[in-house]
């Protein structure tokens, strides 16, 4: 188990014993000592304890297995693991030029000073039209993916910067970088998650192997 | 009353820390996090409106 989980775990069994004790020994915290336990054990430690709890949350919820938990993503999970370089989610994922254990959050988050809450807005918004609209596979996203998430870590690369088809035209690369060229959907790195096809695919690592996975 | 609802709040962000499942989360958000704001809350009461 994460070392983060262990230790929250313990200070909130920790912190639960304290508040038992208060409760049980009320003829505690008659006296100001027994006043500043309480409020200690009542207050500051549930306080802490719950902004360390949401804390913790989000950032399970970055990891690739987090997203890959709910039904509908298991052939999203899939498409990572193509071995076909055309594939371009998979080909960032199989050859680790994303955080593998943190595949998702690393391309669909906007990297905004708000970024990670709008994620987690929209995680909520995922909850919601799961419940109420019931989607079927393949689910589509809410608003056109964005080139700044592909450009937070390609601008400036010299692959993207000097790359022949991105300086073709002069008109391309300030269209790319102000976001009125999309990278993924303007019929140049299209071939993202296949997931309709992924029966007629090839896997790395192939089925079988010993290898971690990331379902 | 406020100690009994801590330790609910405080027992529900634990297991769902345990289980770290996305519908884990909301319980932490919406269960978790109401008994421990009403444990608070009823904490914080006692201490304004106890002679």
């Amino acid at each position: 188990m994460d070392i983060t989980k262990v230790i929250l775990i313990t200070f909130i069994a920790l912190s639960g014993l304290l508040v038992y004790t208060v409760v049980l020994r009320p003829d505690l915290v008659s006296s100001r000592g027994g006043k500043m336990l309480a409020f200690i054990a009542l207050f500051i430690l549930p306080v802490a304890l719950a902004g360390a709890g949401v804390q913790t949350h989000v950032e399970l919820s970055k990891r690739t297995e987090f997203c890959l938990s709910c039904h509908i993503m298991k052939p999203y999970g899939q498409s990572l693991k193509i071995d076909d370089s055309g594939h371009l989610a998979a080909s960032h994922f199989v050859n680790h030029r994303i955080p593998a254990g943190e595949a998702c959050y690393t391309c669909h988050t906007d990297y905004t000073m708000f970024g990670p809450v709008k994620a987690k807005m929209h995680g909520l918004r995922h909850v919601w039209v799961w419940l109420t609209q019931d989607p079927k596979p393949p689910i589509h996203l809410y608003k056109p993916f964005t080139n700044q998430n592909c450009l937070h870590c390609h601008l400036g690369a010299k692959s993207f910067e000097e790359g022949a088809v991105h300086n073709a035209d002069p008109e391309t690369m300030p269209q790319i970088k102000s976001d009125k060229l999309s990278c993924i959907s303007s019929g140049c790195h299209d071939l993202n998650h296949d997931t309709m096809n992924l029966d007629k695919q090839k896997f790395y690592p192939p089925a079988g192997a010993a290898k971690g996975t990331t379902e | 009353m406020s100690g009994i609802f801590l330790l609910v709040g405080m027992a529900i962000e634990a297991i769902s820390l345990l289980w770290g499942h996305p519908t884990s989360f909301l319980i932490f958000a919406i269960f978790g996090g109401a008994c421990l704001a009403l444990g608070l809350i009823t904490y914080l009461f006692s201490l304004v409106f106890t002679k």
